[in-house]
C-alpha cells in the first residue's frame, strides 16, 4: 500500500513539474516576488510592512493558480484520457489513488511554495528600495542572482545536451541554490561583515520568525484547497472545479464576517460555517501588520485543523470516487 | 490462491448493463443477460460490432463498471477485488498513456503498482521493449510517439505482471500488420504457457486465427458460443491442395470422382500469397539490409519472463514490501 501511494504520488509530482503551467506560474510569481522591494516603496513610510504584506498575497494567490490548476487537472485529466483505466486495473484502491494525487499535488505546490518564499525572504532581507540605489544589498543580489543564473544555466545546458526535462532540473535547482543564497545571506552583513545565522532574526522589526510561520500557515491553506479540488474532481469536470475551488477560497477568507463566526446562533449560518474552511487562521499578514506574534502552540493548533479537515476531505473523495463508474 | 484447473478464471451469469441519463432513466442496454465462461489456457474471443458490447463486458469484468444485473466473478471473486488485479493484465481499447514520461518511466511506473521488485522491474521492462519493437525509442516521452507505438507500449504494460489472464481490448487497431502479427503470435505463447487471453476485434481474422472459442454479441445480446470447429467447420466438402495440376491431370480426376459417386469438383484455382505474407516478406528484408527507422521495428519474439511458469503469484502480501522501499527512495527525482 504505502509504496504503490509513493508512485502515485511520484508520478503526480513529476506530471505537476512538466506541465507548461506550473513552469510559468512558478516563473511569473518570482519575477513578482522579486520586483517587491521596488514595487513597495510606491508607498509613504511603512514600506516595510508592504512589502511583507504584498509578498505573502502573491504566494497565496499563485499558489492558489497553482493548485487549482495542478490538483483539478491530476484527477480530471486521467479520467479524461482514459489512463485511469490502467491505473484502476492493477491492483489499486481507490483511497490509495485519491491520497497519492493528493500527495503528489501537494508536494508540488509546496516546491513552489518553497522557492518562492526563499525569494521573498531575500526580498525582505534586502528592503524597500526607497531612493535610487543608495541602500542595494550586495550579498542578496550576488548569492540570489546568481543562485538563478546558475540554476537556468546548468538546467539549459543538461536540457541541451542530456535531454534532462527542463522544468523539473530548473525547479529542483532553484530550490537547492536559492535555500543555499538564503542562508549566505543571513551569513554576511549589507556591507560583506560576516554574522551569525540569529542576527537576522533578533532585529525585532523585521518579524522573521514570524514571516517563516506565516509562510508556512498559508502553505497549509493551500493543501487544504488542493484536497477540495482533488475531491471536487472526482465528480466535476476541469472547469466546475476550479470554480468552485475559487469559491471556497473566497468564503475561506470571509467565513467570519459571512456566516458571524464560531459563537453563530442561526442554525444556518453556524452550519454554513462549520462546513466552508476557515483559512482566516492561515492568514497572519494581518497580525503581522499589527504587531501581534502569534505562538508556537498556534501553530500546532493550525496544524492540527488542516490535518483534520484535509483528511475529511480525502475521505469524502474517495467515497465520492468508490460509487463512481471508471468506464 | 492458485485457481484449481477445472474452476473458469472468469465467470459470468446474466450479465445486463443499462447506462442511464442524468435523471437515471435507461438510455442504452449495452448488455443483456450475458452468459460467459473463460477457462484456464483459452484463448477467448469477443466477437461483435461496432458498439456490440464488446468492451462494457471487460469493462464489467474488470470492475471498472458496475452492472445493472447479473453476477460476474473473476478467480472466484468480485471483480473489484484489489489482490486478484495482480493476476490480470489489460489493454484498454483506447491508450493515451501519459504522454510527459518516456517508455521505460512508464512501464516501470506500472511495474511500481504491482509491487514489483526493482531487478525484475528492469529485466522485464528491457525484454518487453525488445518484445514490442521500441527499444530505440525508450527514452522519448510518449507524447511524440504514432498511435500504433503508444498501441505497443499499452500491450507492454498489460504484461509487466505476468498475468494468468489478459484481457485485450481490439489489441490491433492502430498497429501495423507486423504488429498485428506479433500480437497473434504473443496469444499463442501465452496460451501455451497455461494462461487465458480474453481477445475482443471485430476483425475476423484476428479472432479466426487464434481463438479456441468465440462468443458473439450484437446489440448487446449473445448470438453464438462454442469452439472454432463446432460453428465453422462444414462437414459437407473437403478441400484438397497439392501442387500445381496441369488440365489432363485435373480431367483425369474428375473422371474419378464421377465414378467414385457421382461426385463433380466445384472449384478449382491457384492461390495467390496472401498480402500479409507478401508485406512481412519485404520489411524482412529491408531489416536485414540495415535500412534506418525511427518507428517501430519488428519485435525480437516473445518477452523471455513471460514464458516462466510462476509457480506463485508476482506478489505475496509482504514478501518484497521491504526490498520495494528501498528501491522507492530517490526515483522521484527525475
Ligand atoms: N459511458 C457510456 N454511457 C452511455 N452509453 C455507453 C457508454 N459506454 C458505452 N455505451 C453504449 O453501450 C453500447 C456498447 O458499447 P461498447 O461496449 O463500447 O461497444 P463495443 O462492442 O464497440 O466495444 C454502445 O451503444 C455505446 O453507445
Ligand atoms: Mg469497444
Amino acid at each position: 500500500m504505502i509504496s504503490r501511494l509513493l508512485s502515485i504520488a511520484g508520478n503526480t509530482f513529476i506530471e505537476s513539474l512538466r506541465r507548461p503551467v506550473f513552469l510559468s506560474v512558478l516563473g511569473t510569481v518570482c519575477v513578482l516576488l522579486s520586483l517587491n522591494p521596488a514595487i513597495s516603496t510606491l508607498t509613504l513610510g511603512e514600506d516595510d510592512k508592504l512589502l511583507v504584506d504584498l509578498g505573502l498575497s502573491t504566494i497565496l494567490l499563485g499558489g492558489l493558480f497553482l493548485s487549482a490548476f495542478i490538483a483539478t487537472g491530476s484527477i480530471s485529466q486521467e479520467i479524461d484520457s482514459k489512463t485511469i483505466l490502467t491505473i484502476l486495473s492493477k491492483p489499486v484502491g481507490k483511497f490509495c489513488f485519491i491520497a497519492g494525487k493528493y500527495m503528489g499535488t501537494c508536494a508540488a505546490i509546496s516546491l513552489a511554495v518553497w522557492i518562492w518564499s526563499l525569494v521573498f525572504l531575500l526580498g525582505i532581507r534586502h528592503g524597500a528600495i526607497s531612493t535610487a540605489w543608495d541602500n542595494t544589498d550586495g550579498p542578496v543580489l550576488l548569492f540570489g542572482l546568481g543562485g538563478t543564473a546558475l540554476a537556468v544555466a546548468i538546467a539549459s545546458w543538461g536540457n541541451y545536451s542530456r535531454r534532462w526535462n527542463f522544468p523539473t532540473t530548473v525547479s529542483s535547482l532553484l530550490a537547492a541554490f536559492l535555500a543555499l543564497a538564503w542562508i549566505l545571506v543571513l551569513l554576511t552583513g549589507k556591507d560583506w561583515s560576516l554574522q551569525g545565522l540569529h542576527t537576522e532574526f533578533a532585529t525585532g522589526e523585521k518579524q522573521l520568525g514570524q514571516v517563516l510561520l506565516a509562510l508556512l500557515l498559508a502553505l497549509q491553506a493551500l493543501w487544504i484547497l488542493a484536497a477540495i479540488s482533488i475531491a471536487c474532481s472526482t465528480r466535476l469536470g476541469q472547469l466546475s472545479t476550479l470554480l468552485v475551488t475559487f469559491g471556497v477560497f473566497m468564503l475561506g477568507l470571509s467565513s467570519d464576517a459571512l456566516f458571524g463566526g464560531p459563537g453563530q446562533e442561526k442554525p444556518l449560518a453556524a452550519l454554513a460555517y462549520r462546513l466552508t474552511p476557515n483559512l482566516q487562521f492561515h492568514w497572519l499578514a494581518d497580525a503581522l501588520s499589527l504587531g501581534s506574534p502569534v505562538s508556537g502552540s498556534y501553530l500546532l493548533l493550525v496544524s492540527g485543523y488542516t490535518i483534520l479537515f484535509s483528511g475529511a476531505i480525502l475521505c469524502l473523495a474517495t467515497a465520492l470516487f468508490e460509487g463512481k463508474e471508471a468506464g | 490462491m492458485k485457481t484449481p484447473p477445472d474452476t473458469a478464471f472468469v465467470k459470468t451469469h446474466g450479465l445486463t448493463k443499462v447506462f442511464k441519463d442524468f435523471w437515471l432513466r435507461p438510455r442504452v442496454v449495452a448488455l443483456e443477460g450475458l452468459d460467459l465462461e473463460i477457462r484456464p489456457a483459452e484463448v477467448h474471443g469477443l466477437l461483435g460490432s461496432n458498439g456490440a458490447g464488446k468492451s462494457t463486458t471487460i469493462k464489467l469484468i474488470l470492475g471498472l463498471l458496475f452492472p445493472t444485473s447479473g453476477e460476474v466473478t473473476v478467480f472466484g471473486k468480485a471483480p473489484g477485488d484489489v489482490e486478484t488485479k495482480n493476476r490480470i493484465g489489460y489493454l484498454p481499447e483506447e491508450s493515451y498513456l501519459y504522454g510527459f514520461l518516456d517508455a521505460e518511466e512508464i512501464l516501470d511506473y506500472y511495474g511500481r503498482l504491482f509491487n514489483l521488485p526493482a531487478p525484475t522491474r528492469k529485466q522485464r521492462i528491457a525484454e518487453l521493449l525488445d518484445m514490442v519493437g521500441l527499444q530505440g525509442m525508450r527514452r522519448r516521452p510518449l507524447a511524440e510517439y504514432s498511435k500504433g507505438m503508444q498501441r505497443r507500449i499499452g500491450i507492454a504494460q498489460a504484461l509487466i505482471n505476468n498475468p494468468d489472464l489478459l484481457i485485450l481490448d481490439e489489441p490491433t487497431t492502430g498497429l501495423d500488420p507486423i504488429g498485428a502479427r506479433e500480437v497473434k503470435d504473443l496469444i499463442l505463447k501465452l496460451r501455451k504457457e497455461g494462461k487465458s487471453v480474453l481477445l475482443s476485434s471485430h476483425r475476423l481474422a484476428d479472432v479466426e486465427d487464434v481463438c479456441d472459442r468465440i462468443t458473439v454479441l450484437y446489440g448487446g445480446r449473445k448470438q453464438a458460443e462454442g469452439s472454432m470447429d463446432e460453428l465453422l467447420s462444414s462437414p459437407s466438402s473437403t478441400i484438397i491442395e497439392t501442387d500445381r495440376l496441369d488440365a489432363a491431370t485435373i480431367d483425369s480426376i474428375s473422371k474419378l470422382l464421377e465414378k467414385a459417386g457421382g461426385l463433380s469438383i466445384r472449384k478449382t484455382e491457384s492461390p495467390r500469397q496472401s498480402l500479409e505474407d507478401f508485406f512481412l516478406g519485404l520489411v524482412e528484408k529491408a531489416d536485414r539490409e540495415g535500412a534506418e527507422t525511427s518507428g517501430a521495428t519488428g519485435g525480437a519474439g516473445v518477452a523471455e519472463f513471460l514464458a516462466k511458469k510462476n509457480p506463485t503469484p508476482d506478489t505475496e502480501p509482504n514478501s518484497e514490501t521491504g526490498e520495494d522501499k528501498a528501491s522507492t527512495a530517490g526515483e522521484d527525482a527525475d
